[in-house]
């Protein structure tokens, strides 16, 4: 922690010896010093946030001449003397070229700076955008830290459930036993067809469940007579895949997006366009659309009941 | 000529299947369909367009793709199978799983040595094609993506792939894929659907024409792999596409899901012969639902979809004008007899696919009493059922077994399954009893008979009946037994009728072979003469006891038959005979029904042929002046059968195309102007 001179530019603990010299004091009344957590940048001397002085801090340092407002506007650069940061980043004191330009303003802006105005901070351009992108990269850092926070959690979960799981199953020898009982072809009973029958509603599942139901039976040893464990035949997953084809093809033909009407409204438009122009099939044909008609018989007879009411 | 009282049927639910693919053989001459409920149809383009055999389906067996290689048939479907068929004994003869799940294509490469495969997993399959089978050979690269069709170039080095949104071209030899032609999606609201090129073809000068689902028919350059023409045919599917490739590939159609087929093609816009480039030029709207099956022959487009009809146009460019060849044909009905009529007992047994119905013609005018009988004979399909004259057994048969049934009834029907029948009965392509429904004649394999005796407690195996010794001819299609139970008749898909004589058990005599098939034979009950109908509209008389050609029958060739009756585009497949007047013969087509009397003079060849209403304006003394031997009936449409019983009265069974097609699936919803 140090006092940074702005009129100097002498850091000090106890403030600026100098400045105290000229009598000009240094924290404290009449004049705020700006202290802040920060390195001063050597041209323009706003200071940026503090960077530990590792190898990244002098990594990031800017070198001489790359200020983002040293190629546009001519703001504040000035001649500053090295802070204590930038020695121990060991740069050289060369400024930028602007500075000789900027001389005659130097005083001005100083002056700008050391008067005690209670106009409010003004956060440059360079700071709030700095500010923001350090927040925002704190935003993802934790971000990052929850989610493998997370992972871990989850991971540990997974683990704990694969445990569990095979502590329900059984060993692999009673498992080897069923396998080679089930591979033998047998003839079934009307019990055996039936427990078959469920498997086979589950075939697309895959092998896991029918390991599990095995589990479960082979544990209840008093039924094991009675249950025959066998594969699944191949031809329900081809019948699977041929559904899932047929679908395919009804679905591009006739699902969702393709217009299409009904037998009964294209013979009727054929009867409406054709030589004999006659009415719609419905009305033509006497057994179609027999529910609709039956539905406007009772429309009909509900309506003359209600016009017969108020009549009466 | 008589007045007769009519059993109007009108309960016979017949629903054919939609046709699902097509392949023209240009040797053979032949064109194979294959429907949706698995049964593959072979119909004979010499013998006006008469279908030959049917190979009945199977549960399951969902054909995508047919595919000629010489004179074998594959077809392949979205069982995963690949299956060849057994085209004389009309079975499938083994099937091959691909492994790669549902089969959308097939196609054989030019030299007939390859066969290609198009899978649901995105590989593309390549079996040699071997004497008796085929074998897998290799894989090519797998790709993302369900493969939909596929072409051969001619030279069989590269094959052309259409899946969902893109082309891809392959090397035949090292499987790469060579090149990638992107497709456009449909613009406006379809753009998040992806595009299926459902049909793709790959002509000799690397040029590719592909159908996809957005409706447009591309033309594509396979060298560069660059599209050259785009053509927006539809706001539906394009679901099929053929190039003429065994002519000079110049013409190319593509079929919608509107029902429109649009014909393209290679010709140059001035008269000289260079910068042909690919135009549109025919639309045809033959269909009113989707066309999803085409063929090119030499001279005619084929198309085939939902709405169950196979419709031929010939192109007039190829065909004279205004001729019996250039007119549009529409098979909408099999071309055979699928009731089967009991005289004595009244009973009409209706064949479907899957079940057999039998009804009892009721006495009045009310409706007739069912009792169904339903069959589910693991997954394959009748092929062919027959019912005694009596009314007392039924038996039909698939490719794997004959089953016999005893009919009884008290007050109802009862029909028991007669247990143990005769090894010899396998597979069975035609069953016939005889009138006194004591035998059961069935054709089996090697063209031979089997004769079996039925009778209330057993079914007997009595004798084969062969050809002459060795000689392997077709399996036959026809059977029928003469009223006295001498002789029985036959005939096969080549053309020949053979005779044999059931005292003796042996060979008769043979017909003289006529260059069309026929397509129904029956046995005279008085006269013994065999009255045969080819597929031409020839009628003919053969006499069985002197074994030549009647009388009648010679008069009527050389006078000739009128071009009306012979430009009838269905053919005969019934024919029956009245007890009370033996001159008659009443035969019945799709869209009339004909009483012949064999008293009438013939008509002459410039007079009317449907003279029935003139004759009946007519007094009566001048009637028998201009009355002929063809007395014509079109009141009752569409016929499936006519049947005379024993108390004279005339069963008319009808399907109105109406009822069809009111039962299809949904088409495409087409705005038109003031609708």
């Amino acid at each position: 922690m140090f006092t940074l001179c702005l009129f100097t530019g002498l850091t000090s603990d106890t403030g600026c010896a100098s400045c105290a010299a000229a009598g000009l004091g240094s924290s404290g009344s009449g004049r705020r010093t700006r202290r802040r957590l920060g390195c001063s940048c050597r041209c323009c001397g706003r200071t940026q946030p503090t960077f530990p002085p590792t190898a990244a801090g002098r990594r990031r340092a800017r070198p001489p001449g790359t200020h983002p407002s040293a190629g546009g506007r001519r703001q504040r650069p000035q001649q500053r003397p090295q802070t204590r940061a930038e020695k121990q980043r060991g740069k050289a004191s060369s400024t930028s070229k602007t500075a000789d330009i900027e001389k005659p303003t130097e005083s001005f802006t100083l002056s700008l700076e050391s008067s005690d105005d209670e106009a409010p901070e003004e956060v440059t351009f360079e700071d709030s955008k700095a500010e923001a992108l350090r927040s925002m990269k704190q935003a993802l850092d934790t971000a990052r830290r929850e989610k493998e926070l997370l992972k871990e959690k989850r991971r540990k979960r997974q683990e704990l459930f694969q445990e569990q799981k095979k502590r329900k199953l059984l060993s692999a020898d009673v498992l080897e036993e069923i396998d080679s009982a089930s591979s033998k072809k047998q003839k079934q009973s009307e019990d055996e067809g039936e427990q078959e029958e469920k498997p086979e509603k589950e075939g697309g599942d895959g092998k896991k469940k029918k390991k599990k139901r095995s589990g479960k039976l082979a544990n209840a040893r008093n039924l094991k007579g009675k249950y025959t464990v066998t594969t699944v035949k191949e031809r329900t997953l081809a019948s699977f895949q041929q559904q899932v084809a047929e679908e395919f093809i009804r679905s591009r033909l006739y699902g969702p997006g393709t217009c299409r009407t009904t037998s009964n409204e294209m013979l009727s438009l054929q009867n409406k366009k054709g030589w004999n122009k006659s009415a719609a099939v419905q009305f033509v044909k006497k057994d179609w659309a027999s529910k609709e008609k039956a539905k406007a018989e009772k429309l009909k007879k509900r309506w003359l009941h209600k016009q017969q009411i108020p009549s009466c | 000529m008589g007045e007769f009282k009519v059993h109007r049927v009108r309960f016979f639910d017949y629903m054919p299947s939609a046709i699902r693919t097509m392949a023209f053989n240009s040797q053979t001459e032949r064109l194979a369909v294959a429907r949706a409920d698995g049964a593959v149809e072979i119909f004979n383009f010499n013998d006006n367009f008469f279908q030959e055999k049917v190979i009945p389906g199977q549960d399951g067996r969902a054909i995508e793709a047919l595919c000629w290689v010489g004179h074998r048939l594959f077809s392949a479907g979205l069982n995963g199978e690949i299956t060849e068929y057994d085209l004389e004994n009309l079975r499938p003869q083994y099937t091959v799983d691909a492994y790669g799940g549902p089969i959308w294509t097939i196609s054989s490469n030019s030299q007939g040595t390859q066969l290609a495969v198009g899978c649901e997993d995105g590989t593309v399959k390549i079996f040699a094609i071997l004497e008796e089978r085929i074998q897998f050979q290799r894989n090519l690269n797998r790709h993302k993506g369900r493969i939909i069709s596929l072409c051969w170039h001619p030279s069989s080095a590269q094959i052309a792939a259409g899946m969902t949104d893109m082309i891809t071209i392959y090397d035949a030899e090292t499987g790469q894929a060579t090149r990638r032609l992107l497709v456009d999606r449909a613009m406006g609201a379809s753009k998040n659907k992806e595009v299926v090129v459902w049909s793709v073809g790959y002509l000799s000068d690397h040029t590719i024409i592909s159908g996809d689902s957005a409706g447009k028919v591309q033309i594509w350059n396979g060298l560069t792999g660059t599209l050259v023409r785009t053509y927006l045919v539809t706001k539906w599917d394009v679901l099929s596409l053929i190039i003429n490739a065994s002519q000079d590939e110049s013409s190319v159609i593509a079929g919608t899901s509107e029902g429109t087929v649009i014909q393209f093609q290679f010709i140059s816009s001035t008269l000289d012969q260079h910068d042909k480039e690919w135009v549109r030029t025919r639309t045809f709207r033959n269909h009113s639902h989707d066309v999803s099956a085409l063929a090119h022959t030499d001279t005619a487009v084929v198309s085939g979809g939902m709405d169950t009809q196979l419709v031929v146009r010939p192109l007039l460019d190829k065909v004279e004008k205004n001729t019996q060849e250039s007119a549009l044909r529409k098979i909408a009905f099999p071309h055979r007899s699928l009731v089967g009529c009991a005289k004595k007992a009244g009973l009409l047994l209706f064949q479907f696919p899957d079940r057999l119905e039998l009804w009892k013609l009721g006495e009045s005018e009310g409706h007739g009493e069912q009792h169904t009988h339903t069959h589910t004979l693991g997954e394959d399909h009748i092929c062919c059922s027959a019912l005694s004259a009596c009314g007392g057994w039924l038996a039909y048969s698939t490719v794997s077994s004959v089953r016999l049934y005893r009919i009884q009834y008290n007050k109802t029907i009862s029909i028991n399954k007669v247990p143990k029948l005769p090894k010899e009965l396998r597979s069975v392509h035609q069953l016939c009893f005889s009138s006194d429904s004591s035998k059961l004649f069935a054709s089996s394999c090697q063209s031979s008979v089997i004769v079996v005796a039925v009778s209330q407690q057993e079914c007997r195996y009595l004798h084969t009946l062969k050809h002459k010794t060795g000689e392997w001819k077709a399996r036959m299609h026809l059977l029928c037994a003469s009223d006295d139970g001498k002789w029985l008749a036959t005939a096969n898909t080549d053309c020949e009728i053979h005779i044999y004589n059931l005292h003796k058990m042996k060979l008769h005599c043979m017909v003289p072979v006529y260059n069309s098939c026929p397509t129904t034979i029956a046995i005279h009950p008085v006269t013994n003469n065999l009255i045969s109908v080819h597929a031409d509209q020839q009628i003919f008389e053969f006499s069985l006891v002197q074994k030549e050609y009647t009388q009648w029958s010679r008069r009527l060739q050389t006078q000739g038959l009128l071009s009306l009756w012979l430009e009838r585009d269905t053919p005969i497949t019934h024919i029956t005979f009245n007890p009370k007047n033996p001159d008659h013969i009443i035969l019945h087509d799709t869209y009339m029904f004909c009483i012949i009397d064999q008293s009438l003079p013939f008509p002459e060849l410039n007079a009317v042929l449907w003279n029935q209403m003139t004759l009946k304006n007519l007094p009566v003394s001048q009637r028998i002046g201009q009355s002929h031997a063809f007395k014509i009936c079109k009141i009752f449409q569409h016929l499936m059968c006519v049947s005379l019983l024993e108390d004279l009265s005339l069963v008319v069974v009808e399907r109105p195309l109406l009822d069809i097609m009111s039962q299809l699936p949904a088409p495409v919803r087409q705005k038109k102007f003031a609708t």
